[in-house]
């Protein structure tokens, strides 16, 4: 890391650009040298003060520090002379509901949205937010997925901790599936749908879920998992989605996560709002597993 | 960095990649110019902090390597050191081979942030 901050601190005396500056703020940032990302961030603000991303930069460093007034000042300065930066407003918007002042976090997000319409998370964000505002319910308590009980953690905002982007968003949420499609779940409750995909050797268990990460019928997964694993792989679905609206890519089918001791596949059919995850050994194939997870859900009517 | 990225988009099936910090933000990128660094670095970790939580509660492990599936391409992300690599993959690409192929990159770009 210390040879590519070297070789960024060159690029910013020779050519400097506002790419460069944020990388290396980044890059100092991550390394633990907050004075000299702040720093860096200072020169580029003083260069190029139309860099919104710099002021984002180093409102993090003043996180990190404990000093949020700071960095609100920061990020207010930032939108001011560069009204669309994305990241500025996202993360000033999650302070103000950290701050309770919902009514500006719903403005702040709604400027998002006038220039770029499509962004859904931002889109359920403020849906949220005005729910909330609306009194839909406790405006103290953020708003949980399904089974939340269980899913604290992905609802938390920790600025400090993990950076604004990555912890500033929700779940999206998509229409409730039909009840047509209901009744067929439950008609298969007893576990005949996910029969073939369960059965295979190596695969722990899995879920039919509904739009909102609820679970309709499981089998295999121990007690309690399959609410868990509903509401999380509708989390990383909706993720999934806002990653496709930013490539510009076409609808989501499927999702699979590759770990050390095992791996998990959700599938989504377009039109039905079931998903199917599932849980397996890292043996099985995940071509195989998505093939599977595929044919459950055929089986069940849903596709 | 920026010229491992330029070998790694010369591959085929390969329709952009970038290197992303824990944090959300681009560390080196090779994508299309109608595509937002920025948001898409941020969706990315945003999506990698997702399936992390998953991959905890579910006791599977540390992710190695997450793939999404659209109707027209893909997303593969891989952790590499500290940071993510995220490439972009188009629709006709051998995704089986693409692994193998991108695997020397992710080693030479998780030794050089070792460095």
């Amino acid at each position: 890391m210390d040879s590519e901050i070297s070789r960024l601190q060159k690029k910013v005396e020779n050519y400097p650009s506002p790419s460069a500056y944020n990388r290396l703020a980044e890059l100092l940032r991550v390394s633990g040298d907050a004075e000299r990302a702040e720093a860096v961030c200072r020169r580029c603000i003083k260069e190029f003060p139309r860099n919104g991303q710099a002021y984002v930069l180093q409102a993090n460093v003043e996180v990190g520090r404990g000093q949020r007034g700071e960095a609100v000042r920061l990020l207010r300065e930032g939108i001011a002379n560069d009204p669309r930066c994305y990241g500025g407003l996202r993360m000033l918007a999650e302070l103000c509901v950290e701050d309770r002042e919902l009514d500006q976090a719903v403005g702040l997000l709604q400027r998002i949205l006038e220039f770029r319409p499509q962004d859904e998370q931002v889109r359920s964000r403020v849906g949220e937010l005005q729910q909330r505002l609306a009194g839909g319910f406790n405006q103290n308590e953020a708003p949980k997925p399904a089974a939340a009980e269980t899913s604290t953690d992905e609802d938390t905002i920790d600025l400090s901790q993990m950076g604004s982007l990555t912890t500033a968003t929700r779940p999206t949420r998509r229409p409730t599936p039909p009840p047509r499609a209901l009744a067929r779940v439950s008609a298969g409750s007893a576990g005949g749908p996910l029969n073939g995909l369960v059965s295979q050797d190596g695969v722990r268990g899995a879920v039919i879920a509904d739009s909102h990460g609820r679970s309709l019928s499981e089998q295999g997964l121990p007690d309690g998992t399959a609410d868990l694993l509903a509401a999380l792989a509708n989390d990383v679905s909706s993720a999934a989605d806002a990653v496709k609206d930013a490539i510009g890519g076409d609808k989501l089918i499927s999702w699979t996560i590759i770990a050390d001791q095992g791996q998990a596949v959700c599938y989504r059919r377009d039109g039905d709002d079931l998903t199917l995850a599932a849980l397996a050994d890292t043996s099985v194939k995940a071509a195989l597993l998505e093939l599977r997870a595929r044919q459950a859900l055929i089986d069940l009517g849903a596709g | 960095m920026e010229q491992m990225l330029d070998q790694l988009v010369k591959l085929r099936g390969v329709g952009g990649c970038m290197l992303v910090s824990p944090e959300g933000l681009p560390m080196a990128s090779h994508l299309r110019t109608d595509q937002d660094e920025d948001s898409f670095a941020a969706l990315v970790a945003e999506l990698v902090t997702r399936s992390q939580g998953l991959a905890e509660r579910t006791a599977i492990g540390t992710p190695q390597m997450l793939h999404v599936n659209f109707a027209a391409g893909a997303v593969a992300i891989m952790a590499a050191g500290p940071s993510y690599l995220a490439v972009i993959v188009d629709p006709n690409a051998n995704l089986a081979l693409l692994q193998l192929e991108l695997k020397p990159f992710v080693e030479a770009i998780t030794k050089r942030l070792a460095i």
